[in-house]
């Protein structure tokens, strides 16, 4: 009955539709023998719902770990974060799974697609992962696939698509089942610049238009002047960047 | 190469848990293997230290017949025709009543044994004036071996009880000797040393002589004696007479060693198992050597190299282990032995180099074998490290008709070897590993076809899980066929065995059925599964029980032949199975033959028939010696029994006092009148014998329960083989399961990212492991089936001669089903936890 429970909650999209995710001095650290190495310290910041978020930053700045902590799929050391009325870190390890099978849809820098699964199988795997996979929500999901432009192959296996296609599908999957907030983690990072620029116009084109909230970390200047805000984390800190302005945002001054 | 290795080792260093299932494998293989030798080879070293212990330096042997040779004749050989060099022996065994266990007495004549056996010589051992006169002088006194006196805290003076037959006796220890030699060291163990008087009357020999010992250097010497001979005596070298009873254990201890082998060839599939999986995770800095300018050549050594060290520590421990099991299994070996074939008194394990040796080489070699295919993979990696997995699968799957055409090979020579005329073992297990070679290559093929099933069955019932089970299983089919392949054969080897053993034993319990038709059954006690012989008297005295209607009685020994080896003579004065005798072939009717019987002629049993190649035709007669020189007895029937894997001789007690002037007996069979009850007259004759017999009298249920505990017993071996080969195989599905689940810590992580709980995780991981054991388990039904028909109609037939009716019993079926599931599953319990605990972000990171 605990799970039923459980599964009502976290499916009640009202509780973090239209809500803004907001992190509350967040702080990542790890310990090497007696020496602390932040990776995030006291971050302090509100997104606001449906806006399309940027972050910014060099290699190894700490935006992968940031993704992680908004995902659930890691947590913080310290601080707080809220994703509508849900406090995410107050979440269990199942809790916080649950949440993300209904509410946040990931997209990594490699794909990381299920190989066992078909592209259309790889789509409904929240829902079929929640038991709720009905013939209207495959319908759905083809017609997802229909937008990236894979409708033909979703019977096809992973290994038989391009790295773009699997972006796309990758794209499709953390589309269908209707989270409230995408997280993307250097979706174009692994992809040629013709390729990535198609994957990133279709993915902002999605998430607009379904009224979305995305956060995604990236390197491309170019997703900046998209963007409705930008951050960039520096020094563990997260901080506004300047979207026009990108030289500071890149890091160059710290070198 | 040394930097290589070192590279190679490292990564083991990081993989400990797997490194140390590969080393597991390997060391219970190499032990199950030499446990078994070391075992077989004490076995037959106790045998050969108290034959040469009796047979000294003797060059012939004068022997006779049951009864013996008479102490006239030495008396005559020596004084009229002055044959110097000869010494008597009387010898036989007993039971020490204290110890519990048998031992061998050695009657001697002390002033004649220096040319023989020099440890029991007055001047060897420094006995005193007083101790030698009394060995000769006082009856009933007997000399003890150091060791064995100290070891059973003997003083000088004790008295010892010893029984033999019903009869109990009580002898004195007089002195201690210690021979220099270490073999008669070791003999003395289990024997005591008496006089000839002495030792005639403990084994009821009295005027006999078990046999007379010479010493001859020239061949026209033996001729000479041979013509002095009177009939029913003859001579023969000790070589020949042992090699009669080193003949009728062969097949014994060759079903052991190949049975042992089994576990050595499960062993094979863990090591190419996680060798290859080695080499699958090490692709890139195998890429990245070959880039560095690391030859083929040196990658193929490097992996070759890296599998000789975990074979040689493999050895290591098996070898260990192998001795400590080997202890344990030289115990039922040394009883199965004393059971079947010829009394051992000795149970030391002897730690030969010889088999510590075969054990190394086999257990490295086989570890190497199986690192061939896997080596010869790693060295074709290209210097861009790109070996990618999906590539070896796809090759896998392009290979799967060309790898069915090699099962469908190995089946059709396993057929062709096994239905070859020909009575050797040896071609039978060839058979039996061609076959289990074939069917381990069909399961690729079997394996796709059964995943290909339960992908339509989704239409029925719609799982996720089970869906992602059966593909994953399928995408990683060079490593799951070959768990599925190690798993099915164990299985199989399981179904196999219990389906032999079971149809051997319902067999066995019918066949008594049959021929224990009297209600009681009269013996001596024995440790062993042979019968000591009694005087007649005894009969008499069961007659006079009035509720005993009448008496049969039976003469039970073995005899040395000179056509057949050592013949198992049975003498009845009446069969007591006459109706209900069930032959394989009979000249006549029940009645007919019975006649026939009483008049001179034979019934053999199937085994002596199938081993002497006697033909169920009438015609057939056998020759034995007997006290008036060779003997011909037409064979009148040949009947089943599953008594002797030697095969018994019947024949009619009239017809054996007469040829072998022996009047004892060595078991008595009454009927009682109606009504009358059984345990009430058993609890009666007891009472009659007590204090005055030491008779076992059992009811005829009890006597069938103590034949199915000897069977139980020689089986105990097998069933502990099963055990251990059992054990191989589910170490090799774990480090399969673990492995191939590790490697796969990342996909799990990205399950998780997307929603899959750690519940999910764990049904998962359980659902895949649950297939792999299922398919195992289903595929093991046919090849179990398949090699207990082997085991019963052609293994079976060529070591023992028997005829076993197959019986296979779903219940077989069933619960080696449930073995392979279960272990399966077990497997996956680990892997299924730690990932289900893991961490998404440190899954995620995994490589």
């Amino acid at each position: 009955m605990n799970d039923i429970n459980q599964m009502n909650q976290m499916n009640d999209t009202n509780n973090v539709n239209n809500n803004r995710v907001v992190l509350k001095n967040i702080s990542k650290f790890y310990w090497e023998g007696e020496k602390r190495l932040d990776i995030l310290k006291d971050i302090q910041v509100e997104f606001p719902p449906g806006k399309f978020i940027a972050l910014i930053g060099k290699s190894g700045s700490g935006k992968s770990t940031l993704l992680n902590l908004i995902s659930g799929i890691d947590t913080p050391s310290e601080g707080e974060i809220e994703i509508g009325s849900f406090s995410l870190t107050r979440l269990t390890e199942k809790e916080r799974t649950l949440f993300r099978r209904n509410h946040i849809g990931i997209i990594f820098q490699f794909f990381n697609l299920i190989p066992t699964l078909t592209v259309l199988e790889n789509v409904t795997l929240c829902q079929e992962l929640g038991g709720y996979n009905s013939a209207q929500d495959r319908k759905e999901a083809l017609q997802i696939l229909e937008q990236v432009g894979l409708g033909e192959k979703a019977q096809s296996f992973p290994d038989r698509l391009s790295g773009g296609e699997q972006q796309r599908v990758s794209i499709a999957r953390a589309l269908a089942h209707k989270p409230s907030l995408i997280i993307a983690d250097e979706p174009t990072g692994n992809l040629d610049v013709e390729t990535g620029k198609v994957v990133l116009d279709l993915l902002i084109k999605l998430v607009r238009e379904n009224g979305k909230t995305l956060i995604m970390a990236t390197h491309s200047l170019e997703v900046l002047s998209l963007a409705d805000q930008a951050y960039t984390i520096k020094n563990s800190q997260l901080a506004p960047a300047n979207k026009n302005f990108s030289d500071n945002i890149l890091g160059k001054d710290e070198d | 190469m040394i930097t290589l290795l070192r590279i190679g080792l490292r990564y083991h260093k990081h993989h400990l848990l797997q490194s140390f299932l590969l080393i597991l494998g390997i060391a219970l293989g190499v032990a199950v293997v030499i446990a078994i030798d070391l075992a077989n080879t004490s076995a037959k070293d106790s045998f050969q230290t108290s034959v040469d212990s009796v047979v000294g330096k003797a060059t012939h042997q004068i022997v006779g017949g049951p009864s013996g040779i008479e102490d006239e004749f030495y008396r005559k050989l020596r004084i009229e025709y002055r044959v110097r060099k000869s010494a008597p022996v009387v010898h036989g065994y007993v039971r020490a009543v204290d110890w519990k266990r048998p031992i061998q007495v050695l009657g001697i004549d002390p002033f004649a044994e220096a040319p023989f056996r020099s440890y029991v010589t007055i001047e060897e051992n420094n006995l005193s004036g007083g101790v030698f006169g009394d060995f000769i002088c006082q009856p009933g006194t007997v000399l003890l071996g150091q060791e064995l006196a100290e070891r059973e805290n003997i003083k000088k003076g004790s008295l010892l009880t010893l029984e033999r037959g019903a009869q109990l006796f009580q002898v004195r220890v007089i002195g201690f000797i210690s021979p220099s030699t270490t073999t008669a060291s070791q003999s003395l163990q289990g024997m005591m040393i008496a006089d000839i008087a002495t030792a005639q009357e403990i084994l009821g020999k009295i005027g006999k002589l078990s046999h007379i010992d010479l010493y001859l250097s020239q061949e026209n010497e033996a001729e000479k004696i041979r013509e002095i001979l009177p009939p029913g005596l003859s001579l023969k070298r000790p070589q020949v007479r042992n090699s009669y009873i080193a003949q009728m254990i062969r097949a014994f201890e060759f079903n052991l060693s190949a049975l042992s082998l089994m576990s050595l060839i499960i062993g094979m599939f863990l090591i190419y198992n996680t060798i290859t999986f080695s080499i699958v995770q090490r692709r890139s800095v195998l890429g990245t050597l070959r880039a560095l300018g690391v030859t083929r050549k040196q990658i193929f050594l490097m992996i070759l190299g890296e599998t000789f060290v975990f074979g040689l520590l493999g050895v290591i421990f098996g070898i260990g282990l192998g001795i400590f099991l080997g202890k344990i299994v030289l115990g039922f070996v040394v009883q199965s032995i004393s059971d079947f074939y010829y009394t051992l008194t000795l149970s030391r394990l002897n730690i030969s180099s010889w088999s510590l040796l075969k054990g190394t080489v086999l257990g490295v070699l086989t570890a190497l074998i199986a690192a061939l295919f896997p080596a010869y993979e790693a060295m074709k990696t290209p210097p861009t490290g790109l070996m990618i997995r999906s590539l070896l699968e796809d090759k896998v799957f392009r290979y799967i008709p060309r790898i069915t055409l090699g099962g469908v090979f190995f089946f059709a020579l396993g057929i062709g070897l096994l239905v070859m005329p020909s009575n050797r073992i040896e071609l039978g297990f060839l058979g039996l590993f061609a076959i289990i070679l074939g069917s381990v290559l069909f399961v690729p093929l079997l394996t796709v076809v059964c995943m290909w099933g339960i992908e339509r069955c989704q239409n029925l019932y719609p799982s996720l899980f089970l869906k992602m089970a059966a593909r994953s299983i399928s995408r990683s089919l060079s490593r799951t066929t070959v768990a599925i392949a190690s798993l099915m054969v164990a299985v199989s080897l399981i179904i196999g065995v219990s389906i032999m053993i079971g149809s051997f034993r319902n067999t066995v319990e019918s066949w008594l059925q049959t021929v224990l038709t009297a209600d009681i059954f009269i013996s001596t006690p024995s440790e062993t599964g042979r019968l000591n012989s009694f005087d007649r008297e005894i009969i008499s005295v069961v007659a006079s029980v009035k509720e005993i209607k009448e008496v049969a009685t039976s003469q039970t020994l073995q005899l040395e032949t000179p056509t057949y080896g050592m013949v198992n003579l049975n003498a009845v004065d009446r069969d007591i199975a006459r109706k209900t005798r069930l032959y394989l072939w009979q000249d006549g009717t029940h009645d007919e033959v019975y006649q026939k019987l009483q008049e001179g002629g034979v019934i053999v049993t199937e085994p002596f028939a199938y081993r002497h190649k006697i033909k169920a035709l009438p015609g057939n007669f056998i020759e034995l010696p007997t006290n008036f020189g060779q003997k011909r007895f037409p064979v009148v029937g040949i009947s089943y029994s599953y008594s002797s894997d030697q095969g018994i001789v019947v024949m009619a007690s009239p017809v054996y006092r007469k040829y072998w002037e022996d009047h004892r007996v060595s078991g008595v069979a009454a009927y009682i009148h109606e009504g009358e009850n059984v345990s009430a007259v058993v609890a009666k004759l007891e009472k009659l014998f007590s204090g005055r017999y030491n008779f076992v009298v059992q009811s005829n249920r009890n006597l069938r329960l103590s034949a199915l505990k000897i069977f139980d017993r020689t089986f105990t071996i097998t069933t502990a083989l099963r055990i251990l080969v059992a054990l191989v195989a589910f170490i090799g599905i774990l480090s399969t399961v673990m492995a191939l689940l590790l490697e796969r810590t990342k996909e799990f992580g990205i399950l998780r990212a997307n929603g899959m709980t750690p519940g999910q995780i764990f049904r998962l991981i359980l659902w895949e492991t649950s297939l792999l054991g299922l398919i195992a388990g289903i595929l093991s039904i046919p090849l179990g089936t398949i090699m207990a028909a082997i085991l019963v109609y052609v293994i079976n037939i060529r070591s023992f001669g028997w005829t076993i009716i197959f019986q296979p019993e779903l219940s077989y079926y069933i619960y080696t089903v449930a073995i392979a599931l279960g272990a399966a599953l077990a497997a996956g319990l680990y892997p299924a936890w730690r990932l289900q605990k893991a961490k998404v972000i440190q899954s995620l990171r995994a490589e």
